[in-house]
Parts: structure tokens; sequence; C-alpha cells
């Protein structure tokens, strides 16, 4: 995903995106505190920031943040529960 | 002030907090004691520093003297600049309620901030819960470079921090 995937906000790209983080960011904040306390805790306070900007609908974040949100910690996020899950 | 209260804060940190928010909602410290449940020669203590109150007592005063967060915002301003420094924030600025001065113990504290080019976005957007850990208030975080139509009317009405 790139910037230019989510030059219009009203896009449904966008909204789509919107909606992965603020779903991503309900997993992280649903998992039990024993699970939660093994992922690092800007990767849990960020994606909690991430959700709440999302989720206020006055303001969208830059696309570049965005797209580093989707392409590098999303996916680092997964990653992080599948082996906190795991231990 | 529920973050307030888990936070170890120091026995002079904490009453000089007691101590504004008193000011603030303009008790004397036997009002605010008895409203707290506790005597006056105990918030005595606490506000002088001597006495380190306890979780119960720290959140029943704050509780009591319906601390607001324009006042642990301009008590921790300086390390609230240092923490965004750390999250790759600058110029920090807040708007709405607290800018207004008439945000209340329900209010939030919404803060608009500069991002420094090169910082990771996980480290930027965790400011707001680090900032609620040190203020005892949820912070609202919106960046200079965020998009849509109420951005930029709030950069015209935020106040430097």
């Amino acid at each position: 995903m790139t910037e230019s995937d989510l030059a219009d906000g009203d896009s449904p790209t966008a909204l789509q995106v919107e909606a992965a983080i603020i779903r991503a960011a309900a997993i992280v904040d649903k998992l039990p505190a024993g699970v939660r306390t093994k992922l690092p805790v800007s990767m849990v306070q960020g994606l909690m920031g991430a959700r709440n900007v999302a989720a206020h609908g006055y303001a969208q974040l830059h696309p570049a943040l965005t797209a580093e949100i989707m392409n590098t910690h999303l996916p680092a996020a997964l990653d992080a529960i599948d082996r906190a899950l795991r231990e | 002030m529920s973050a307030l209260a888990r936070k170890t804060i120091s026995a002079t940190r904490a009453g000089e907090l007691v101590r504004r928010a008193r000011e603030d909602i303009g008790y004397t410290q036997s009002e605010l004691a008895a409203r707290a449940g506790t005597s006056q020669a105990a918030l005595s203590a606490v506000e002088s520093g001597s006495r380190i109150p306890s979780d119960g007592l720290l959140t029943r005063l704050l509780h009591a003297a319906l601390l607001r967060p324009s006042i642990p915002l301009a008590l921790y301003a300086e390390e609230l600049r240092s923490l965004a420094a750390q999250h790759g924030l600058a110029g920090l600025r807040v708007f709405g309620s607290v800018a207004r001065g008439d945000d209340g113990p329900d209010s939030d504290v919404d803060v608009l901030a500069r991002r420094i080019p090169g910082t990771s976005a996980l480290d930027v957007l965790s400011f707001s819960a680090a900032a609620a850990d040190l203020l005892g208030f949820p912070v609202e975080l919106l960046l200079d470079d965020s998009r849509g139509t109420a951005v930029e009317p709030i950069k015209n009405v935020a106040v430097p921090l």
C-alpha cells in the first residue's frame, strides 16, 4: 500500500484501511492481559492511538503514517500476537 | 484521575497537585479534607510534601477537589514537552476545553502537535497513552499534517503549551 492509494481520504480503500486499524486495535485491546503484556508497549499504545484518531472522524492521519501502519506495524503486530499466544 | 492514582508520584508532587486543585476550586484545607473524608492535619501534611498519600487518599482528594486537566497540564507542561519530544513530536498546542479554560473533571486534553519527520508512526501515536499516564486524564492527539475540514480551524484556535 502506498500513500497514493490513500490520497483520497473518502475513497473505499481509505475507509477500509481505517476500519482495519480500528478492528486490529480492538483485537489487541481484548487480548487477555497476560498476552497483551508480552507485546511491546509502543505497539499496543501506538495502535490504540491510531484507533482513536481513526474512530474520531474529524481528522484523518496523514497518508504516509497510515501506509506505514498498514505496511509495517500491523503485520508486525499480528506476528507478535501470534508469538505471544503460542508462548 | 484513576491513572494518576496508580502512578507513583513523589510526596512533593502529589502535595503540589492537591494544593493547586484545592485552590482552583476555592476550598479551604478543612473543607476539602471533610469532603475527602480525612482530617485537615492529614491534608496539610500531604500538601506540604511531608506525607505521601496512599493511592486511595490521593484519589479521594483529587476527586473531592474536582481536579480538572488544566491543573496537571500546567504543573507538568515541561515534562509533557519532553515526553512529546521522545515520541517525535514538537510544537505542542492545546485546543478544546483546556484551551478555553472551561475544562472539568470529565474533560480530556486535546493536543495538537507537529510530527518530526522520520519518527515511527507507532512512536508518535503512542504519545497519547504516555501523556495520559503523566496527566491522569485522557489525551487526544491531532497532528498538524492530519487531514479533515476541522483541522485548519483547530490550528487557528490552538494555544501553545
